[in-house]
């Protein structure tokens, strides 16, 4: 369950990450009036075995859904609840419409697990990561070693990041870019390639945070909602202080 | 007819309610054709007056026809307990059940990341008002259990931490008159995570 959005009293129109139908978007009917009718199922980030029929037009009509796996682990933590809201709306929007997307739908699986069964946060790493995964198997791998722009080698000079233009690119090529070390791109190219279960704890050496989110954002023509509040965890809230 | 018709103007109109569709809302129309003129004229005045008679609570932020509310103006109710809710609806449900006779705060939404909702959407503010204010002691978080309700909650909880408020989440498990072997794989977990001693 990638996502969802009431429809009418009593329905939702929920959305679904499937490996062999990539992004499909169903009608649940009751899911909003009955706590028996699809019983806690629907929550995001579930894994289930779902049931459809076509319906009108691009929209299928949900059946039955069963729970194969919930996420009740991470629910207890705000920052991985948040990343994992996060892996949701990026695999989903970078998944195809009616077409087998099993790499994104096992990159996402592999995330949820590992967010459910850790008890810290991730380091920033796993997402990076993710992203740089979540893009190469979108088909829209980042440019890491060789100039987005000109398309030459990426040495001796200095750099910078163009998510726009898909990747990292010469100062020269890309003015108004912000500028990145070469250290922070062979660190992406190297989670990129990493499995996630071993990023989990791997710390990035500084360089623009959500530079990937933001070429993928550009790349998919619209913005992730969710890295917002992922962001703003980044800076804890202030307590309130101590009533007198 | 022409567009401008009354009937088709009315048919339109209803339909915009939730839950209405054109059928009904044609039926509805041709409902209120038949009655007395009075009828058309107390639905209308109820709904204008719906608008202009309910306010926003100044101290809970629940919608209620005066400031404070009943529950906020109540003196017999405990003060040093607020229960946090979402909705203003949410306020008539806990209030049904009887079980409550602390104060309330609505935050009027959920924090929802897919939403772009962040706690700033939200009348949090008000509520770390009253907290500083000292009167609080209990803050129940009864959010929806569902991410949005949960995230929510954490959020507060992640605020309150150190202050010496008490906070508390509503009981998430089996439905009262639920047979277990009825129950979902998601409650029956969370009934068993939250179980007490008896």
């Amino acid at each position: 369950m990638v996502g969802h959005v009431d429809y009418g009293e009593r329905d939702r129109i929920v959305r679904l990450l499937c490996p062999d139908h990539g992004r499909i978007s169903a009608l649940a009917r009751g899911a909003r009036g009955s706590t028996r009718r699809f019983a806690g199922a629907l929550d995001l980030g579930n894994r289930v075995e779902a049931m459809l029929r076509p319906g009108a037009g691009e929209l299928w009509h949900l059946q039955e859904a069963s729970l194969l796996r919930g996420v009740e682990g991470l629910r207890s933590d705000l920052g991985r609840l948040s990343l994992m809201a996060y892996a949701c709306e990026l695999c989903a929007a970078l998944a195809r419409e009616h077409h087998p997307e099993p790499r994104l739908f096992g990159l996402l699986d592999t995330a949820l697990l590992l967010l459910d069964a850790t008890s810290e946060p991730p380091a920033a790493a796993f997402r990076v990561g993710l992203e740089a995964k979540a893009l190469t198997f979108a088909g829209l791998t980042p440019a890491l070693d060789r100039c987005a722009v000109c398309a030459e080698a990426l040495e001796g000079e200095a750099l910078a990041f163009w998510g726009e233009r898909g990747g990292a690119c010469h100062a020269r090529c890309a003015p108004g870019a912000p500028l990145v070390e070469p250290a922070w791109l062979r660190a992406i190219e190297e989670a990129r390639r990493t499995p996630l279960r071993e990023l989990i704890d791997r710390p990035l050496p500084a360089g623009p945070a959500w530079a990937l989110a933001e070429m993928a954002e550009a790349m998919l023509g619209k913005g992730l909602r969710s890295r917002h509040l992922l962001a703003s965890l980044e800076t804890p809230p202030r307590p309130v202080t101590s009533p007198p | 007819m022409s567009t401008d018709d009354p009937l088709r103007q009315a048919t339109r109109q209803l339909a915009r309610f939730p839950g209405i569709g054109e059928r009904t809302a044609a039926r509805l129309a041709w409902w209120l054709l038949r009655q007395a003129p009075e009828v058309s004229e107390e639905i209308a005045a109820a709904i204008l007056h719906l608008r202009q008679g309910m306010t926003e609570c100044s101290r809970c932020a629940n919608i209620a026809a005066a400031d404070p509310c009943p529950t906020c103006g109540d003196p017999s109710r405990d003060t040093g307990i607020v229960c946090v809710v979402e909705r203003p609806q949410d306020v008539a449900a806990i209030e049904a059940s009887g079980a409550f006779r602390g104060r309330y705060h609505v935050l009027h939404g959920a924090i929802s990341p897919l939403d772009g909702i962040g706690p700033d959407a939200l009348r949090i503010r008000p509520l770390l008002a009253r907290v500083e204010q000292g009167e609080v002691k209990e803050l129940v978080l009864a959010t929806d259990p569902d991410v949005e309700g949960d995230a929510t909650a954490l959020y507060l909880a992640a605020l309150l931490k150190g202050t010496g408020v008490r906070v508390t989440r509503l009981a998430h498990g089996i439905s009262v008159g639920t047979e277990i072997e009825y129950a979902d794989k998601s409650s029956v977990a969370r009934a068993m995570e939250h179980r007490r001693e008896v």
